[in-house]
């Protein structure tokens, strides 16, 4: 059991900035997921706060206390390798019991642990196996076994699922939050794919070249992106952006699209931005929260052609060329326009996003 | 030898399980996977080692057939016989008889020791200074190569040094006269209880430096990530030592204490230049032993029988010692 | 105390432990390379003193050990030349014939093993076991098939015998090497209508290239180093490291420089070459057995 406070943290590695001045403020029993692309520091972090790395600068504290002097192995924290680090000499029993036995734990009570341990995880055929011919889905399983055995306060797991084939890892998934649940533990892990974080993360941590880009639920860091790099890196279909000037007028805020052949789109009146000043911005919706429309509704906000029809099953995506842009709609399987069609396309006035040129979000 | 230990690439892909030091290989690799050869194969393999086959039989093979001969015979350069008609002084088996009393015994336990001696202090001190080592070092390159440097001193130069180095007044007695109180006096080249001694000295420092070098190696190659998986459960340096690093080294470990061994067997050359294997034979190993017999007191019949009996001895030791060799290649 | 200075504390342990291994490992060299620069009366005193550093650097030992040229003499004693380069000559040509010899013979059988089953399961262990006789127990029946050939105290017979003591060696290491390439190489070879012959010398030796060179500098140090076979087959045409154990003068039976100036231009050439072969120094100290 823990909460886990990051404080303004920072990693050098030699001049390369790992992470740059993170805090995190990380509820007890939460399940957490530190979610950005390779080389964004999400990583390093999570090795800072095992005690595998010591941050350059800043504060790490396990239910109030700093930790940055606890050495390595006395966190009390659970670690599951993006490879397993499995014991590759030892049997699936002693990986699951190494935790125990280097704590001199009495060896009854080490294989009572090891059993309960491996029938949760329902191993328990495997444990007098040598690693060597185990599975990688086993594999996984041992893993995670062998860092659960310790009580640990959090646990980490770093790009848990990257090596599991599609079905055991939608199955992992579902395996994993179990045993969060029933643990009752922080959990915290890492990974690059955006539909895991989606699906499993009560609070999402975005990271990109080291700086924390945001902190939220699922629904928060998908509805409401703090800039374009989280608007971009979250959703399974990337979000549509139009570069845009903005202008007031007796509608409210209206949009020219600057490529869309400098197509007006009024913008609903209700949602205030900040800023509006002349100048160039960043119009965003997703294909999620877009319909196509006839060219000759009022709703329309921009008219293009149909340049592509994707089928993916549960829905179509329709690519609609405007001008030189190209705009991705997502549509029931039914909706099925013909290339070269000319339809209109229209977002939820709801659920767009502006963005200023440094990419932040205006609200 | 190159440690990258300035930055590890954050996010990065990992290589999947399995990639496991000590890269090692098969004995019998090339004749493992492979379907059964066509007979053209076969006829053209066989011509492959023709040359090599030759080259043994000529200084292998046929010497080892006159050794025989000779063996049996009481035969020696002065006799005044030509040496194929050594049958004219036939003797049977009194050479075999003799070479297997005490004495020969006694140099073969004292090269026996010597071997176990010297192999045993080189692991030692090569792993101790390999694990200085491994954590990453201040100048570790320059350093690695400096280590190194007895591995090139040719083994005839490095008796020629230590019979330097050793001498009563010799800078190593006083050096030592300098570490402890009173006078150094040790008689490392004539006194019998020092000159073993001394011979299993020039061997360790010589080949202390191959087996840093091979535990260095296999020490780096331990995946960083199951010594911080010890780590994070609480494993003590010496515990991971113990569960992660030694099982994972013993192979090369095995591997490489039988070859060092198989090679300080043969000693010849510091014991022959430090005391030529005296006083008396206090220092003698089986080569000296036999290079005294042959090219000293002229007795090549009994070298003969003594060299048949020593390849003997050597080719069940080697039978014995490949078995481990070709397991810890098939577990690395 | 905090776990920062007992690290810091561990560190200086740890580096201070080196150095004394080091001090010790390198010890016996320095006093090489000082005695090779220190004049007679420096070597070994009999009056008690001893010289850490020459007080009189000189190049005497060397010059007189290679022979070229004139040091002049000092204190009335007329030094002889000793003259050690017929005996290097002999070194390199007799080690680079074993070489060449224990190369193409290895070689060959190796790639038979490897690729051709050749010689059955058990080839390479009694190749092995050979490596593991001492010279010694066989060189008293060569001694007297070379008298009998008229190859007793030639370099080209110490060649001979070169070639075979690293044969085995050569055969263990070019396995290694041969087993890494894959076995499709020669495959796709073959079916281009490649002879047997042709496969080998085309497509895989061109691939083995680095390991052949890398074994070649193994074999040619191990033969530079030898000294026992040389001692035993030899008598007026001594190689280096048997001459230089077998300097004397005749006025003060000690010639410890020029012995010291010999050994360090002994060490040069495993010096040079090691610096050619040491991405593979492990795997041919192992003979092969350890592949790094």
């Amino acid at each position: 059991m823990a909460q886990i406070e990051l404080d303004r943290i920072d990693k050098l590695f030699g001049k390369v900035e790992a992470v740059v001045d993170l805090s995190l403020d990380i509820p007890d029993g939460s399940f957490v997921a530190l979610l950005g692309p390779s080389g964004c520091g999400k990583t390093t972090t999570m090795n800072m706060i095992a005690g595998l790395e010591v941050p350059s600068t800043g504060e790490i504290r396990m239910n109030g206390a700093s930790v940055v002097d606890v050495p390595i192995g006395k966190r009390n924290v659970g670690f599951v390798f993006q490879n397993y680090a499995i014991f590759t000499k030892l049997t699936a029993y002693e990986n699951i019991a190494y935790g125990l036995r280097v704590r001199k734990m009495p060896a009854a009570e080490v294989d009572a642990a090891v059993h309960r341990v491996a029938k949760l995880l329902d191993i328990e055929p495997l444990l007098g196996r040598g690693v060597r011919g185990l599975s990688v889905n086993d594999l996984q399983k041992v893993a995670i076994g062998r860092s659960m055995i310790v009580n640990p306060d959090v646990f980490l797991l770093d790009e848990p699922f990257s090596n599991l084939d599609a079905g055991f890892r939608a199955f992992m998934r579902t395996e994993l939050k179990r045993l969060q649940r029933e643990l009752g533990q922080t959990m915290i892990y890492v990974t690059h794919d955006q539909l895991e974080a989606m699906s499993m993360a009560e609070h999402i941590a975005i990271l990109d070249r080291g700086r924390l880009q945001q902190w939220g639920t699922p629904e928060e860091v998908f509805d409401s992106p703090s800039n374009l790099f989280v608007g971009g890196f979250v959703g399974s279909n990337p979000m549509n952006l139009i570069d845009v000037g903005l202008q007031h007028s007796g509608f409210g805020l209206v949009a020219r699209a600057v490529d869309g052949g400098h197509q007006l789109i009024a913008l609903a009146a209700e949602r205030r931005f900040a800023t509006t000043n002349d100048g160039l911005y960043k119009l965003g919706f997703r294909p999620e929260h877009a319909r196509l429309v006839s060219p000759e509704d009022d709703a329309v906000d921009l008219r293009g052609t149909v340049s592509l029809l994707e089928e993916l099953g549960p829905r179509n995506i329709v690519h609609v060329g405007v001008d030189n842009l190209s705009l991705r709609v997502v549509v029931l399987p039914s909706v099925r326009p013909t290339m070269g069609e000319r339809v209109g396309v229209a977002f939820e006035r709801t659920k767009f996003h502006l963005f200023d040129d440094s990419g932040l979000a205006l609200i | 030898m190159n440690r990258d230990h300035a930055q590890k690439e954050d996010c990065s892909e990992r290589p999947t399980i399995g990639s496991e030091p000590n890269g090692t290989h098969g004995l019998t690799a090339g004749s493992v996977n492979q379907a059964i050869p066509s007979k053209a194969d076969q006829i053209f393999g066989r011509r492959l080692i023709t040359p090599g086959i030759l080259l043994m039989t000529l200084l292998i093979a046929f010497p080892t057939v006159v050794a025989l001969y000779i063996s049996l015979t009481a035969w020696s350069p002065t006799s005044g016989l030509s040496w194929y008609d050594a049958h004219e002084s036939w003797i049977w088996f009194d050479n075999y008889a003799e070479a297997f009393s005490g004495r020969s015994l006694s140099i073969l336990l004292r090269t026996a020791i010597i071997t176990v001696v010297s192999v045993g202090l080189e692991f030692a001190l090569g792993f101790v200074l390999a694990l200085l080592f491994v954590e990453g070092f201040p100048g570790h390159r320059v350093v690695t190569v400096l280590i190194l440097l007895p591995m090139m001193v040719v083994p005839a130069v490095a008796g020629f040094v230590f019979f330097l180095l050793l001498e009563s007044s010799g800078p190593i007695n006083i050096i030592l006269g300098g570490l402890v109180p009173g006078d150094v006096q040790i008689g490392w080249l004539t006194d019998p209880h020092w000159t073993p001694v001394s011979v299993i000295l020039v061997d360790v420092w010589q080949w202390t430096p191959l087996m840093f070098l091979i535990l260095v190696a296999g020490m780096l190659a331990v995946p960083d990530d199951q010594q911080n998986a010890a780590r994070i459960l609480g494993a003590s340096w010496f515990q991971r030592l113990r569960t992660v690093t030694l099982p994972l080294l013993k192979p090369i470990i095995i591997i490489a204490l039988i070859i060092r061994a198989m090679e300080a067997f043969k000693i010849f050359d510091a014991s022959w230049l430090l005391t030529q294997g005296g006083p008396g034979e206090s220092s003698s190993t089986i080569s000296v032993a036999l290079y005294r017999e042959a090219f000293i007191n002229a007795r090549w019949s009994y070298t003969a029988a003594v060299g048949i009996l020593v390849m003997i001895l050597v080719s069940i030791i080697a039978f014995q010692a490949v078995k481990p060799i070709e397991r810890a290649q098939r577990e690395a | 105390m905090s776990s920062r200075n007992v690290s810091r504390l561990i560190v200086c342990a740890r580096v201070l432990a080196v150095a004394l291994f080091l001090v010790i490992l390198l010890f016996p060299i320095f006093w090489t390379t000082t005695m090779a620069f220190k004049p007679a009366e420096e070597w070994a005193p009999t009056d008690g003193t001893t010289y850490w550093l020459p007080e009189d650097w000189t190049l005497s030992n060397f010059i007189r050990v290679l022979n070229i040229g004139d040091t002049g003499g000092f204190g009335g004693i007329i030094e002889a030349p000793l003259d050690a380069t017929p005996s290097i000559i002999r070194s390199l040509i007799a080690g680079i014939g074993g070489t060449l010899l224990a190369l193409v013979c290895g070689t060959l059988t190796a790639y038979g093993i490897s690729r051709h089953r050749a010689g059955g399961r058990h080839h390479p262990f009694s190749i092995l076991q050979m490596r593991m006789f001492p010279p010694i127990a066989v060189i008293v029946p060569i001694l007297f098939l070379w008298t009998y050939l008229q190859l007793f105290d030639t370099v080209h017979g110490l060649a001979l015998v070169y070639g075979a003591v690293t044969f085995p060696f050569v055969v263990w290491l070019m396995l290694s090497f041969f087993d890494e390439i894959p076995r499709e190489i020669g495959e796709a070879a073959r079916v281009d209508g490649c002879s047997r012959m042709g496969v080998f010398v085309k497509a895989i030796l061109p691939l083995a290239r680095n390991g052949l060179a890398t074994t070649a500098l193994f074999v040619f140090i191990l033969n530079w180093s030898d000294f026992i076979i040389a001692l035993s087959l030899t008598d007026a045409n001594k190689t280096a490291p048997v001459f230089l154990n077998e300097i004397t003068s005749a006025s003060t039976g000690r010639e410890f420089g020029p012995q010291a100036a010999l050994g360090l231009i002994l060490m040069l050439p495993p010096l040079v070459l090691a610096v050619f072969i040491q991405k593979h120094l492990v795997r041919g100290m192992t003979f092969g057995a350890i592949k790094r």
